[in-house]
Parts: structure tokens; C-alpha cells; sequence
């Protein structure tokens, strides 16, 4: 690959990055405090600190472009187009919305899979039928290392790479499947060169970074859009919480990755957007508070609506006795 | 009306499906390059492209996803396993996402997905990966509809509504079918062949046929095990016993109505199935005749039997499946 071009995005984009990585991470703390607080625990997958891949991924996205999230950080994906905060705060609270984040297929969200990986095929036939029925949308999954390594995967990326179809696999390389880490599930540091083996484009990119990300993502995205057909971007990020919230991690040795809390992508990047003077303090302090005001706003909102469906409507959904 | 054989059958119904809709499409394992083995596919890439009908890597488990995802953007997939066995290696996709609609929205509808297999039976590669019936493993997911046609009439009118079906359906086709039928108490090579009309018909799926009418016992059974009951019901025929054949045509909706509709007349029920004995769907099908009529089972003349594949792999004896010979003679413990 070429290296990304070196051109910023303008101010309005750089901005827009910054709200919907903060919007992300306040966002998520806020949905999390929400759930631990009804259940008595937590017992959700969190991902603060690798944001910026879906963030920097969804941003060169259109409405009808097919997406599928990462578990951990599937909070992000109110910023496709198409989707709103809204969308997910639903999701995540058990509500119904127009555009159901997990499952919207005309904008793009076909569903994901407790097996992991698997859903990567499904992906596949979703560009199939894009390029079938002359669409002109590309498709991006994003996997965790843990979920790269199934077998699910592997034919999804034979098969893209045979048919040259218009889909992007991007790997978020979080180091951690579950609580065994990488040391013990793969034998090569940079993941990306496996699309090598499928005879695809592969780049490995600092996924905490998110100005890296986006031109790398823009990139492959503008070349899959033009007819360029698939590749694999390995992100390379870190889990900085557990896998799930109370998972006592007996398998991390203590301390580990301490040092990766300075890579954190948002104060990270706030940093860099100042040095580039598009961000003042001032600016941060008032997104903050716009950010929190709206989070705060679209969660009463999303719980004054109802639970969607009666366990009646589901059980009259079986075909031939229940 | 011409007289054809079951894989020409077969092949209209495709055919006619893909000319009505262009948003029909299909593709597996050598569908084009060797007409999915038997034929089934023949001609299908020179008039419809490759756009239509694709050959897939050998990649079971993207056959099954990639029919998923692309019955969720608007097509209407036929996923092709040169094997029925073969689908196993994507177990995960059809068992618990076809229909299932993702993780998070169990909810059926808007999934016109297809899924066709062949079942080699107890010979070919003589090996259980090609030859077995997995029928009752998917008979166990929910929101699966399950075809398992016999005749070239049946499957004609069964595929082209399982094609048109809104809902993902299975279809498990037998490779005997393809070659051999019941023929005057015989089963013969080429005498699967039928008169099918040519103009446009269909078969809503959930109906049994009755394939021979009897009185004096009803043989329940689906697939190419039809043929060997009907000889077996002919031959029994001349030694003063009249067997009733109920080809079920669909195991999933099952057609109890038609089951109970035969056993409350004939009084005797024998269940004759090719996958193996041992959670079997004859199990199945008792329970729900036991459901439905509470008081049918206990007065029968004669205990229920069921006749299936022995509890092993299948390998290359056909005798590990049940014949006309074995029918004939469970029939005649029974009456």
C-alpha cells in the first residue's frame, strides 16, 4: 500500500472525530454506570481506549455501507450515518428504536455472533449481494485478534479475496481473547500480514491514534469504493479494562500495560488537535458539556420508551408448534 | 404432458424460479464447473451468468453465511451443499443464525433464504460425511423449514416454494431419487420419471401426500424411503395386505392432520426413516401424533414400530438403511 497521504481532513472532520470519540467514551461510562446500577453488577464487554478504530472507520461511511462492530466497542457505531445516539443507548438499554443497531440491514447492520467470527461470512454475502445487485457499497468488519483466528474468517477472507469483493476486514488487535493473550494465540506480532496469504492489500496501523486511523481507513475504503477489492487493516490498541466488568483478570500479570494508559486515544488526540490549533480549552470544556447534556437528554428519552416486544410476540414467532 | 426424470424436474423448478426472479441466485461447491455432480444445476450458467449462479472455494461455512447476508440485502439465495454432511461444517451459521436473525433479535420473517444437500445414502463414496441424513439435527433449530422430496412432481412444486418461501428453508434431496424408483414392486434404475406439467404449479410446504391408499396399516416416511415403501406396499399388496404410504414431503411443518387422518383408518403405524435410529425424527413424529389424538396411540391394533438407519456410521452396506425387503417384513410381524 501507499502510504496514507499526509493531507489533514479539515477542521470540520477533525472535530467531528473528536465529538463522536468523546461522545464514545462518556457515553459508554454513562450506559455502563446505568446497567451496573439496575443489575447490582457489571457484567458488560467494555472498550474505552479503542474507540478511535470504529470511530475513525464509520466516519468515511455512507447510510446504506455495510459495518459490522467489534463487541467491545459496538457503542461506537451511532456514528454511522444513519444511526444516532439514540440508536445505541436503545441498544444498550434494552429499547427498540426506529433503526435497531444490531439489526438494520438496509443501513448496512446485518447482526453479529456470540460465536465470534462467524458473522464475518455473513459480511461476505452482504458484499456479494452489493456487487450482484450493482449497489456500489463497500462493507468493513472489524474482529477483535481473539475472533481473527476462527475459522469463520479465514473462509470469508478466501472468499472475498477469490471474488475480489468490495469489503474491508479490519482486525482490532487488542492483544486479549478473553484471558489468554496474544503470546499464547498467534506467532507473529503484525497481524496484517495474514492478508498477505489471501493475496490482499494489509496494513498495520497504530489504531490508538486516530488521525493515523482515519487517513488509513479513508485509504483503503476510497480504493475498495473505486473497485480496488478487499484488505486487511490490523489496528493495533489495548484492552485497558477487564473482559468483562468484574472479571478479576487472574490471568494478567499486575500491572500489565500500565504504560498504555498514556496512549489513550482521547487525550491523545485532544493533544494533537490543539498542537494543530483547532482545539482551545475552551472548546474542550464546551463539547464536554454538550456531549454530556446530550447523552443525558437521549437516556431519558430512551427510557420513558417502552420495551419493544412481548415475550407473547416472540413465542407466537415459532413456525410449526412451540 | 411429457414424462421426465426427478434431477430434469428439478432443474426446471431452478430454472423457472431464476427466470421469474431475478433476484434469485445460487452458489456452492462446483455448481457450474460439474452441474453440482448429478446435474441438478445443468445449463443454469449459460442462460442466467455468472452473476446468478456462482462457484464457491471449498468453504462450507461462507456457503452458509454468505446466504445469510445476502438474503439480508435483498436476494434470494440458494446456498448449494454438494453434500448434505457437507453442511455440517457450518452447523454454527445454519443452526443457530439462519433464521435466527443475529444475536440480540430472535425474530423470523424477511429471511427468503434456501439451503439444497444431497444425501448420497449408504453408497457413492461410502463414507458418513457423504452419505448421511441430517434432517433431525435441523428438525431441532428453530424457524427451519425442512423439505425432503421423492418424486419428480414433488420436487418440482416443493423447491420452487421453498425458493419463494419469505422464511429460510432446507431442502435434503436423496441421490437415489436422482436414479432409481419404484416400479411395479421393484426398485429400478431410471423409473423415478413422471409426467410433470408444464405449466407453472406449486406445492405448499407442510402438506403430506398420501402416496397409496391401504387400510390395514399406514407406512409414514419421507424422502427416497417413499420408493421403498411403495414396492414394499405392492409386493404386499399380493399377499393380501394393503399398506398406505404417507409421504410427508415436509418433516418441518410436519402434517400431523394427514398422519392421524391415515392411522385412525388403518389402525397400525410403521415409521420408516434412512438417518439413524437414535433420536431420530420417527420419535418425533410419534410424540406429535400422541399430542394431537391423545387416545390414537393406545388403540392401535398392533404396537407402533419404526424401521431407520442402524446407530453407525454410514458406510457402503446398504443394508444399514431399511429396504423394501425390511418393510415387508416389519409389516407383516405387525398385521
Amino acid at each position: 500500500m501507499e502510504a496514507p497521504s499526509l493531507e489533514l481532513p479539515s477542521k470540520e472532520v477533525l472535530l467531528k472525530l473528536y465529538r463522536d470519540l468523546l461522545t464514545a467514551r462518556r457515553g459508554e461510562a454513562e450506559i455502563f454506570a446505568i446497567q451496573s446500577k439496575a443489575t447490582g453488577r457489571g457484567s458488560g464487554h467494555r472498550g474505552p481506549g479503542e474507540e478511535a478504530i470504529p470511530i475513525a472507520i464509520l466516519n468515511n461511511l455512507t447510510e446504506t455501507d455495510c459495518f459490522h462492530p467489534n463487541f467491545r466497542t459496538y457503542f461506537c457505531h451511532f456514528a454511522k450515518p444513519g444511526f444516532t445516539l439514540k440508536d445505541a443507548i436503545a441498544q444498550s438499554l434494552g429499547r427498540r428504536s426506529e433503526h435497531p443497531l444490531i439489526f438494520t440491514p438496509e443501513l448496512g447492520a446485518m447482526g453479529s455472533s456470540g460465536t465470534l467470527g462467524e458473522a464475518s461470512v455473513r459480511y461476505v454475502g452482504a458484499a456479494v449481494a452489493n456487487v450482484i445487485q450493482k449497489t456500489g457499497d463497500v462493507t468493513v468488519f472489524i474482529q477483535g485478534d481473539g475472533a481473527s483466528n476462527r475459522a469463520p474468517t479465514h473462509e470469508a477472507m478466501v472468499v472475498a479475496a477469490a471474488w475480489q469483493l468490495p469489503i474491508i476486514f479490519v482486525i482490532q488487535n487488542n492483544k486479549y481473547g478473553m484471558g489468554t493473550s496474544w503470546r499464547k494465540s498467534y506467532n507473529i506480532e503484525d497481524l496484517s500480514v495474514r492478508g498477505a496469504g489471501y493475496g490482499m492489500p494489509h496494513e498495520r496501523v497504530d489504531g490508538n491514534d486516530m488521525l493515523a486511523m482515519y487517513l488509513v481507513a479513508k485509504k483503503h475504503i476510497d480504493r475498495c469504493r473505486a473497485g480496488g477489492g478487499p484488505s486487511l487493516i490490523c489496528a493495533d490498541t489495548w484492552r485497558l479494562r477487564a473482559h468483562y466488568e468484574g472479571d478479576a483478570q487472574i490471568y494478567r500479570p499486575k500491572g500489565e500495560g500500565q504504560d498504555w494508559q498514556k496512549y489513550d486515544p482521547l487525550p491523545r488526540y485532544e493533544k494533537q488537535l490543539r498542537e494543530l490549533g483547532v482545539l482551545s480549552q475552551e472548546d474542550v470544556g464546551r463539547l464536554e458539556a454538550e456531549v454530556t447534556e446530550e447523552i443525558n437528554t437521549t437516556i431519558k428519552e430512551v427510557e420513558s420508551m417502552t420495551v419493544p416486544s412481548s415475550f407473547e410476540d416472540f413465542t407466537a414467532s415459532a413456525i410449526d408448534g412451540l | 404432458m411429457a414424462e421426465i426424470r426427478y434431477i430434469e424436474a428439478l432443474n426446471q423448478a431452478f430454472r423457472e424460479e431464476m427466470r421469474r426472479d431475478e433476484k434469485v441466485v445460487m452458489w456452492g461447491e462446483d455448481i457450474i464447473s460439474m452441474n453440482d455432480v448429478h446435474g441438478q444445476t445443468r445449463d443454469i450458467y449459460d442462460e442466467f451468468g455468472g452473476d446468478r449462479i456462482k462457484d464457491t472455494p471449498i468453504c462450507e461455512q461462507a456457503i452458509a453465511g454468505m446466504t445469510i447476508g445476502a438474503a439480508y440485502r435483498g436476494l434470494r439465495p440458494i446456498g448449494i451443499y454438494m453434500n448434505a454432511g457437507f453442511s455440517l461444517c457450518a452447523f454454527d451459521g445454519l443452526f443457530l443464525k439462519l433464521g435466527c436473525k443475529s444475536v440480540g433479535r430472535y425474530v423470523p420473517g424477511d429471511i427468503p433464504a434456501t439451503i439444497y444437500g444431497v444425501i448420497a445414502g449408504p453408497i457413492g463414496d461410502g463414507d458418513n460425511d457423504h452419505g448421511m441424513s441430517p434432517e433431525s439435527l435441523y428438525a431441532h433449530a428453530p424457524y427451519l423449514k425442512i423439505v425432503m422430496p421423492s418424486t419428480p412432481y414433488d420436487v418440482k412444486g416443493l423447491v420452487k416454494s421453498a425458493i419463494r418461501d419469505d422464511n429460510p428453508v432446507m431442502v435434503w434431496d436423496h441421490a437415489w431419487n436422482f436414479y432409481q424408483g419404484h416400479k411395479d414392486g421393484k426398485i429400478e434404475r431410471m423409473a423415478n420419471v413422471q409426467e410433470v406439467p408444464e405449466e407453472e404449479y406449486l406445492i405448499p410446504l407442510g402438506k403430506a401426500d398420501v402416496k397409496r391408499e391401504g387400510t390395514d396399516i399406514t407406512i409414514v416416511t419421507y424422502s427416497f424411503q417413499v420408493h421403498n415403501a411403495l414396492a414394499a406396499a405392492y409386493n404386499l399388496a399380493e399377499e393380501g395386505i394393503s399398506a398406505e404410504v404417507v409421504d410427508l414431503r415436509t418433516i418441518v411443518p410436519l402434517d400431523v392432520d394427514a398422519i392421524v387422518d391415515s392411522v385412525k383408518k388403518t389402525g397400525r403405524l410403521l415409521i420408516v426413516h434412512e438417518a439413524m435410529k437414535r433420536a431420530g425424527f420417527a420419535g418425533e413424529i410419534l410424540f406429535r401424533i400422541s399430542e394431537h389424538s391423545p387416545d390414537l396411540i393406545p388403540s392401535l391394533k398392533s404396537p407402533f414400530r419404526r424401521l431407520a438407519g442402524w446407530n453407525l456410521p454410514l458406510v457402503n452396506r446398504p443394508e444399514l438403511v431399511p429396504t423394501m425387503g425390511t418393510i415387508m417384513s416389519t409389516v407383516k410381524e405387525m398385521v
